[in-house]
């Protein structure tokens, strides 16, 4: 195919990867990053989807960050995938291809494992006007400290940061008993991977890997949870999600990586 | 800017790797602490928290932070 | 009773999408082109203490405030009344 190698970019964004016999099937009419046609490169039993792009640092911005997401939910609806990381941007189609290749055995099994499956988000929130002192009254040793500390006036700087640091291991042991607790209740529905929750307000950060049948269960087995959790707790569930957090692939630079385009 | 030390397996090394270590942890750290913010932000925008213009203008601070971490 | 609150993955919501493509799926490390790409090792459970001295001292500073509250009077601070934005439709009810 012809190409005027001055004005189409040669970068090539990725978003995702899917089998290859998916594609003929595959609508992507969606816009890309800078506005740009998405569609697949495909090579073997894989296919990349990607868009043309100017090889460059590309901000993790707000219209960026949108237009990845509305591709991964446009190819969600339609095939099984294995999400890219935002802002991967290969220096060539050639580069895509070899991608595919040299991985080829890999990806076919990590997508066999998402095949049929959805992430879904459980996030824990704890609903009280002041999580320090919900610790405070929950955690008599804690309360000492606090008392040690302060009973003298302003402590010093050593002092505050052993308290600090002292209520830190709390909220993470809590934060650990916790996903303990769901991943119990709920690793029969599917693979679970416990993430770091963003807060001190947030008790609990999962993602939960659902088999399409079983989104019943796994909605019943959330219901069942709540109660067996402190009252305060709000569980909040999202999805369907691009298997974002079921997918283990980290493609380190060999000696032999050009790195000419970047 | 470490030099790198001349003798293998000396206590030089060690200085060397655990200096190493700390500043990639450093960078891991603001880098956590930038994606978390830049989270919060969003979550803020779809509270209706903050407007459109607030968002931008703090969005426009955070990536310029990232942009510092690369130096 | 904890509650569960389900939400759909709303179009427009960003903040979710945020903290997955930020920090996760396939990573090419030589095509990376922004930094804020997670490149933690992933395991079954990805908890790392991300401590810091200032966020020691933020909490060690909170929890001083809570001693005010409890024992008015006493307390060398006043609860500051600063907005806390995380928690904005917070219940009233204080913890138990």
């Amino acid at each position: 195919m012809a190409r005027d190698e001055n004005s189409t970019p040669k970068g090539r964004y990725l978003y995702s990867v899917v089998p290859a016999e998916a594609v003929d099937k595959l609508e992507l009419d969606v816009a890309g990053i800078d506005g740009a046609e998405v569609h697949p490169l495909v090579c073997g039993a894989l296919a990349a989807i990607v868009s043309d792009v100017e090889p460059r640092e590309l901000r993790p911005e707000r219209r960026n960050l949108a237009a990845h997401s509305a591709v991964m939910r446009t190819l969600m609806d339609q095939t099984h995938l294995l999400p890219v990381a935002f802002g991967i941007v290969a220096g060539s189609e050639r580069e895509v291809r070899e991608l595919l290749a040299d991985h080829e055995a890999e990806m076919v099994e990590q997508l066999e494992g998402v095949k049929d499956r959805v992430e879904m988000g459980i996030r824990g929130v704890l609903r009280v006007e002041d999580i320090f002192q919900y610790f405070v009254e929950k955690l008599p040793e804690l309360r000492r400290m606090r008392d040690e500390v302060y009973a003298g006036g302003e402590p010093s700087r050593e002092e505050k940061i052993e308290l600090g640091q002292a209520f830190a291991e709390y909220l993470q042991e809590f934060q650990d008993e916790w996903a303990d607790a769901a991943v119990e209740h709920l690793r029969s529905i599917g693979r679970i991977r416990v993430n770091e929750p963003r807060s001190e307000e947030e008790a609990l950060n999962l993602a939960v890997l659902v088999p399409r049948g079983e989104m019943e269960a796994f909605t019943r087995a959330v219901e069942e949870l709540a109660p067996t959790f402190d009252e305060h707790i709000e569980l909040n569930v999202t999805g369907p999600w691009p298997p974002y957090n079921f997918v283990d692939l980290r493609i380190r630079s060999g000696e032999e990586e050009a790195e000419e385009a970047r | 800017m470490i030099a790198p030390p001349i003798v293998i397996g000396t206590p030089l090394m060690w200085i060397f790797r655990t200096v190493h270590r700390a500043a990639m942890d450093e960078l891991k750290n603001e880098r956590r602490n930038i994606r978390a913010r830049l989270s919060e932000l969003y979550r803020d925008l779809e509270r209706g928290e903050i407007t459109e213009e607030q968002f931008d203008e703090k969005e426009r601070k955070l990536l310029d932070q990232l942009d510092e971490l690369e130096r | 009773m904890a509650q569960v609150k389900s939400q759909s993955n709303d179009s427009s919501s960003l903040a979710e999408v945020v903290d997955r493509i930020l920090d996760k799926g396939i990573v090419v490390d030589a095509w990376v082109s922004v930094s804020l790409v997670g490149i933690e090792l992933l395991s079954i459970r990805a908890r790392v203490v991300i401590a810091s001295v200032e966020t020691y001292l933020k909490f060690a500073e909170r929890i001083g405030e809570t001693a005010a509250v409890a024992a008015p009077g006493e307390g060398k601070k006043q609860p500051q009344a600063e907005p806390e934005k995380k928690e904005a439709e917070a219940e009233a009810p204080t913890a138990v």
